[in-house]
């Protein structure tokens, strides 16, 4: 890289969001350049916008300098993502527009800048009531919502509501040129001052889902709005065990077609065992204590959470295929009559039911520190 | 045609598509071509010839011909709709009838979709899953026995299921769609190589740029929808409120709640339209329908004497009533939804009333569209505008100050006005007033109802005086509701669309538009590109 024309990006970056927000130190830069899986070319800089504004005069300055831009969110990919192909590229690191713009109880819908973490965005919406119908990856505590809509993640709440993409009502998007597009409902003018509100997705030819699972190919997410749905009052939990993968398997897409679970995975002897090994997930007494306030009745969390550590990790024990999932409903009734169709089913496949002490836990606790990004050995 | 050049350019293209598609399947009959020219509101140019397409390969190769000769092109599926969406603003247009391609692919129970062709309607896909327990999540609209798939993707369609499952927009995993230069794509999952169509979202979305697009960037010849497995236990719930604010707060609390599958409100007008337009002989053919509907024989038997019972004795002078269709897993958890909505209702002012109206539409939902005329054999328009929530009564209130000035002129040109709203997933409040007015029939007028219900009118004379000032208020409520920044169903040529939209977002539509039809020839005029 001819270091003239580096330094020369470096300032005009500078000069929009100051020097503390343009990273030029040969280590951040080769660890901002590389994800999970491996590292790519390294960056010439990395620039940290704070607001859309800056994010769109930085793409403009980068590209009108012949400089690839990619955004990079939380960081928590493992498929060369964000990682560069050129090292006459700027990386955009969108953990400064971490802000949550409005939230709309009212109209059911929550604007947040792409920034924002699952967890940040979880715990804002938990004391009122609501949460986005997807509501995060288990990686959540750094997984930014930009990063899951470029990369179509799922986890929470995907068994009712699909991927991110799907719980999406619009976006602000910075085109190549630096064009801050709105998309949706808020791309109208409205009232022509403060435009219309982002309460809905579909009016004409849809915008919006060109840039949704796209990679940041097509442009970097600015500000997503999202939908409400009010969290449901009632849930229950269910784990099954076999001894053969195909009626694990059959048991589960069965199970996905009646549309009862929120979540439902599995996991084969593999992961089994390292899930069993695992700190993070298995910290008992921890655990306990979100069990615990995690539950709808802090009388029923104390039962829950006792019988969670007298299952301790022995329940797994002779387990080798399982699947665990989790259920809600708006009643008591609602949410056991889902999780009886799931017995039954299992029931019909030749499985087992176990404690339910996995999916319990990962409610409990949605966003765990990301301990697991090393293996429960130290292995990549 | 006016001119001999017009009109050998015309005979070569007929001639051209008659060798692609065969003779029969070419339309250029001057009554039949009226026919394709007009919706349920009013009539465009006349086409110069309608196509009836069997197969989607002779349908690409006829639309590359149609664009090929510079003519316009356009794709018509049940013709339900009234805001100019399939009407050429050109004579030297062809329509294409989607109609006759409605056969239903695939449905697949292991995987949970159905591919159908476009010109599958709502009704043809609702009766061939019923008896498999499967539905679609959004599966509907009232005009669905002849509306199509196609047709209701083009134009945004909703209402079967809307409260909790969105719009058509939302049920969709992927098209079939011809381009203007007659190329064939699939988009979703089934465009990969080896794939299923079973996912939407892989890769940027392709799929939604040809979902209300009222046909501007494609014409769809084949759909898949996700399927859901019919909810087992359903309730029905009607309440009567002294006015829209509360009528309307009450509906908007529904809707957050997510505890209904269906849920609009009918003001006064439309609730004794409702009523008078209802014989007893119909009352019967409903109760049949709820008998069926019901879970068990006993249950419906039950319900149905008390719809009879419930008569229409109800309606009570100058109520709003809200109507709300619960379903669940089972019995418990409906009856704690209904509950709920008892609980919203008492709070804002309401009073619960017979369950007639939302039982009777899911016993039979789509009827035979004797609705394409009013109670009197009047002509109906509706105008649609959707907002947040906080915003509902802002633009009732504005759409009724509009209306003011023009009281004593409706009045005198017997112009009257009824309104629905309806909830639209958790986050949407749609008001949708409703213009009536007597005037000569337009053809699918005469070829729509019944011949039964027909008879009982006679066609009322050509009224140009109401009818042009039907069209000055419509025009006025399209700039309203673009003022309070609403969506619009049905954008048609109706609604300012690309006007409306903030520059940057214009410029990026246009851009789409210049990409995939840079001669301008696919439904000219709608979404407001000319």
């Amino acid at each position: 890289m001819n270091s003239d024309t580096s330094s020369a990006i470096v300032a005009s970056l500078e000069a929009i969001v100051g020097q503390a927000n343009v990273i030029t130190d040969q280590t951040e830069r080769e660890f901002f350049s590389s994800d999970v899986y491996s590292a790519g070319a390294i960056c010439a800089c990395v620039v940290r916008p704070g607001s859309k504004e800056e994010l769109s005069r930085c793409v403009k300055t980068a590209t009108d300098a012949g400089y690839a831009v990619i955004a990079r969110g939380g960081g928590m990919s493992y498929t060369s993502g964000y990682t560069p192909t050129r090292t006459q590229t700027v990386i955009f690191d969108m953990q400064r527009m971490n802000r949550i713009l409005d939230v709309n109880t009212t109209d059911m819908y929550v604007v947040v800048e792409a920034g924002v973490t699952w967890k940040q965005l979880y715990e804002e919406l938990k004391p009122k009531g609501v949460r986005t119908p997807f509501f995060g990856t288990l990686s959540g505590i750094h997984a930014t919502v930009g990063g899951a809509m470029s990369q179509g993640a799922m986890f929470f709440g995907s068994g009712q509501h699909g991927s991110a993409p799907e719980s999406v009502l619009g976006l602000e998007v910075v085109l190549a040129d630096g064009t801050l597009l709105p998309t949706g409902q808020a791309a109208h003018k409205g009232d022509g001052k403060t435009g219309a509100k982002p309460f809905f997705r579909y009016y004409g030819p849809d915008l919006t889902g060109l840039f949704l699972a796209d990679t940041g190919a097509l442009g970097l997410k600015a500000t997503v709005s999202l939908r409400l749905v009010r969290t449901p009052a009632e849930i229950s939990y269910g784990s099954f065990a076999f001894d053969e993968m195909r009626p694990c398997l059959d048991a589960m897409t069965e199970i996905a077609r009646e549309g009862v679970t929120s979540e439902c995975f599995g996991f084969d002897p593999v992961l089994q065992s390292m899930r069993m090994r695992r700190e993070s997930l298995m910290k008992d007494v921890k655990t306990f204590a979100n069990v615990v306030t995690g539950q709808t009745s802090i009388a029923k969390g104390i039962v829950e959470g006792a019988k969670m550590a007298l299952a301790g990790r022995g329940f797994m024990d002779d387990v080798k295929f399982s699947f665990h999932l989790t259920c809600e409903d708006r009643t008591a009734a609602g949410a056991e009559e889902r999780l009886n169709f799931c017995r039954a089913v299992v029931k019909k496949f030749a499985g087992r039911e176990i404690e339910n002490t996995i999916p319990k836990a990962i409610r409990a606790y949605p966003f765990t520190p990301l301990n697991n990004m090393l293996g429960p050995l130290g292995e990549r | 045609m006016i001119n001999s050049d017009a009109q050998l350019r015309n005979d070569r293209l007929v001639d051209r598509l008659a060798d692609i598609l065969g003779k029969d399947a070419v339309i250029t009959d001057p009554a039949e071509r009226r026919f394709y020219s007009a919706d349920v509101y009013s009539e465009g140019e006349h086409c110069a010839a309608a196509i009836k397409p069997k197969d989607v390969a002779s349908l690409a190769k006829a639309i590359g011909a149609i664009t090929a000769s510079g003519y316009a092109v356009i794709g018509r599926g049940g013709g339900m709709s009234y805001t100019n969406g399939y009407t050429p603003i050109r004579a030297d247009t062809v329509t294409v009838d989607i109609g006759t391609m409605n056969r239903i692919l695939e449905i697949n129970e292991s995987d949970m979709y159905i591919t159908v062709e476009a010109g599958v309607t709502w009704k043809q896909i609702y009766d061939a899953l019923k008896p498999k327990g499967l539905r679609l999540p959004f599966f509907g609209t009232f005009s669905g026995i002849r509306a199509t798939v196609g047709g209701g993707l083009s134009q945004g369609a909703l209402f079967m299921g809307t409260a909790r499952h969105g719009q058509a927009a939302d049920i969709v995993l992927g098209l079939d769609v011809v381009l203007a230069d007659g190329t064939l794509i699939t988009t979703g999952q089934g465009g990969f190589k080896n794939a299923k169509p079973f996912y939407r979202t892989y890769g940027p979305d392709i799929t939604g740029l040809f979902i209300h697009d009222g046909g501007a960037f494609g014409i769809k010849t084949k759909a898949t929808l996700k399927l859901m497995r019919t909810p087992k236990a359903i309730g029905f719930a009607s309440f009567a409120f002294p006015n829209i604010e509360k009528a309307s707060q009450a509906m908007s609390e529904v809707a957050r709640a997510g505890i209904a599958e269906e849920a609009y409100i009918f003001d006064p007008e439309s609730t004794d339209k409702n009523m008078a337009g209802a014989s007893v002989i119909e009352d019967l053919k409903t109760l049949a329908g709820v008998v069926k509907g019901q879970g068990s024989f006993a249950k419906g038997l039950i319900e149905g004497a008390k719809l009879v019972l419930a008569g229409r004795s109800f309606a009570k002078e100058g109520m709003f009533s809200l109507h709300m269709v619960a379903a669940g897993r089972c019995e418990a958890a409906v009856e704690a939804d209904i509950t709920t909505a008892r609980e919203v209702a008492v709070k804002h002012g309401g009073e619960e009333m017979p369950n007639s109206i939302p039982k009777a539409v899911r016993a039979d939902p789509f009827k035979p569209l004797n609705g394409v005329l009013g109670p009197k054999g009047d002509r109906w328009a509706a105008m649609n505008a959707k907002v947040a929530h906080s915003d509902a009564m802002k633009i009732i209130a504005a759409g009724d100050d509009l209306l003011k000035p023009y009281r004593d002129r409706m009045k005198a040109l017997n112009i009257w006005v009824s309104r629905l709203f309806i909830a639209i997933d958790s986050h949407a409040f749609s008001y949708e007033p409703v213009l009536h007015w007597d005037d000569e029939w337009l053809p699918v007028h005469v070829r729509t109802p019944e011949p039964g219900y027909l008879a009982k009118f006679k066609e009322p004379a050509a009224n140009p005086a109401a009818r042009t000032l039907v069209h000055e208020i419509r025009l006025k409520l399209a700039d309203l509701f673009a003022e309070y920044g609403a969506s619009s169903n049905q954008i048609g040529k109706t609604y300012p669309y690309l006007q409306a939209l903030k520059p940057d977002t214009a410029k990026f539509v246009t851009k789409l538009k210049d990409t995939l039809d840079p001669q301008r020839q696919l439904n000219p005029g709608v979404l407001g590109f000319k």
